[in-house]
């Protein structure tokens, strides 16, 4: 086998083993796109200036657009669709900021999510700085970002989804 | 996909990656956060990649009584994050918090950030200020340099086809004050600068260093400005004074001002946050 020809690569994505047969060039962003319709990793800039397509990578932030799938082979990735599905903290992100109108044409939405679930799984209770400190890698082109950290400051100040629900 | 077509190859132990860096036309991928855009604008366009990813001997950080050794992979975040280095190096954090956005310091590394060499960053900046040394190894070969010669011109380092930067070495500092500060004045090219001094007897600013860092130079310290900072009580006019007649050559016009600027803060900053050493 070449160095360049297409590999299969194995990863846990949102909690289920998939396996994908990707070439060395191509992006994870692109890969979980094309291969599992994973359309909540956004693609914008395609160069690690907006944030649309950040995912957790083995629990933490990180740009898929800058990850070659390749690299990922045997990690863990979740994507907006897997918390949506399972993260308590992502689902009340997204009841709150749905509410309170946070987004507008909601392109950078789940990697604001993705971002901001990372940092209240972390610090429940952050300060405004914090907020606007750790969403400063999401570009959004529509809010003046305002709505956004008021709104992930709303989420975080709110009892936990569990303990609301039956 | 953007990215040219190329080769990638996992590096499972220094001596694999040596070997395949030592191929024609390979270059190192580590956290990848400056690597990946120039390949997806096919400004670089390697032949193959070597992924740096997998070696935990790459990762490691040791303390030692005289010297710290930061593995080459160790990530940004962790710079920013761990209570070990916040205690041996207070400025660490600090400088981090300004260096890209969460997630890219979850991948960006020391070395990457090294021999990337942008001007405009921290971590050159850093190595420059705190005089670290840079681990340099080849197939059957390794060498240290000082991180000034190491750093030559704007994106471009003394590294040699085949080499590899493995570790960064700092010695311990009987500093106990640290400023950081970078202006995020224009798109890519922010100013920043950055010090450390240990307070005397009386308060008074004793052995200081002061690196500049800016768009047209690798970072540099600004000596004169240290002379006329030590001995003396610290104080905003101080400050001002020592960076406006210090004879260091700073850029002309508003980018000077804008230098002078970072100057005074991090220098303020050095006197806010009393990171008192452990």
């Amino acid at each position: 086998m070449s160095e360049r020809d297409a590999r299969i690569i194995c990863l846990e994505l949102n909690g289920t083993p998939v396996t994908m047969t990707v070439e060395p060039r191509e992006t994870l962003a692109d890969a979980l796109r094309r291969h599992h319709g994973t359309r909540g990793v956004r693609l914008g800039c395609e160069h690690g200036a907006c944030g649309a397509c950040t995912v957790l990578l083995d629990g933490s932030s990180a740009r898929s657009c800058l990850l070659f799938a390749v690299q990922t082979d045997g990690s863990r990735v979740d994507t907006a669709e897997g918390l949506a599905e399972s993260n308590p903290v992502y689902q009340r992100l997204v009841r709150v900021l749905s509410e309170s109108n946070a987004f507008q044409c909601g392109f950078c939405a789940t990697g604001m999510l993705v971002t901001a679930t990372e940092l209240l799984n972390a610090e429940p209770c952050p300060d405004e700085a914090c907020i606007r400190d750790r969403l400063a890698g999401n570009l959004c082109r529509c809010t003046g970002y305002q709505s956004i950290v008021a709104g992930v400051a709303r989420a975080a100040v709110q009892p936990a989804e569990s303990e609301v629900s039956s | 996909m953007k990215a040219a077509a190329f080769g990638y190859v996992r590096a499972e132990s220094l001596e694999h990656a040596l070997t395949e860096l030592a191929v024609s036309g390979t270059v190192a991928l580590a956290g990848g956060q400056s690597l990946v855009p120039l390949m997806a604008r096919r400004q670089a366009r390697p032949e193959r990649v070597c992924d740096l990813n997998r070696l935990p001997e790459l990762t490691r950080i040791d303390f030692g009584s005289e010297q710290i050794t930061f593995g080459a992979m160790v990530r940004q975040a962790h710079l920013q994050e761990d209570s070990d280095v916040a205690r041996a190096l207070p400025i660490a954090p600090q400088a981090m918090q300004t260096l890209g956005f969460v997630a890219t310091r979850h991948r960006g590394t020391i070395g990457g950030s090294l021999c990337f060499a942008d001007p405009c960053a921290e971590l050159p900046a850093l190595a420059v200020l705190l005089e670290a040394r840079v681990v340099l190894h080849r197939l059957g070969g390794v060498r240290e340099l000082p991180a000034d010669e190491f750093l030559i011109e704007p994106y471009r380092s003394a590294l040699l086809p085949g080499e590899l930067l493995t570790a960064v070495i700092i010695p311990r500092s009987t500093a106990d004050r640290w400023g950081a500060v970078k202006l995020r004045v224009a798109q890519g090219r922010p100013i920043g600068a950055q010090t450390k001094w240990r307070a005397g007897p009386a308060g008074e600013i004793s052995d200081p260093r002061v690196v500049l860092f800016d768009r047209d130079r690798p970072p540099r310290r600004l000596t004169g400005c240290e002379a006329l900072l030590t001995g003396r009580q610290p104080g905003l006019e101080l400050f001002r004074n020592a960076v406006t007649d210090s004879a260091d050559s700073l850029p002309a016009g508003h980018r000077g001002d804008l230098a002078r600027a970072a100057v005074v803060r991090a220098l303020l900053r050095s006197v806010e946050v009393l990171n008192v050493r452990a």
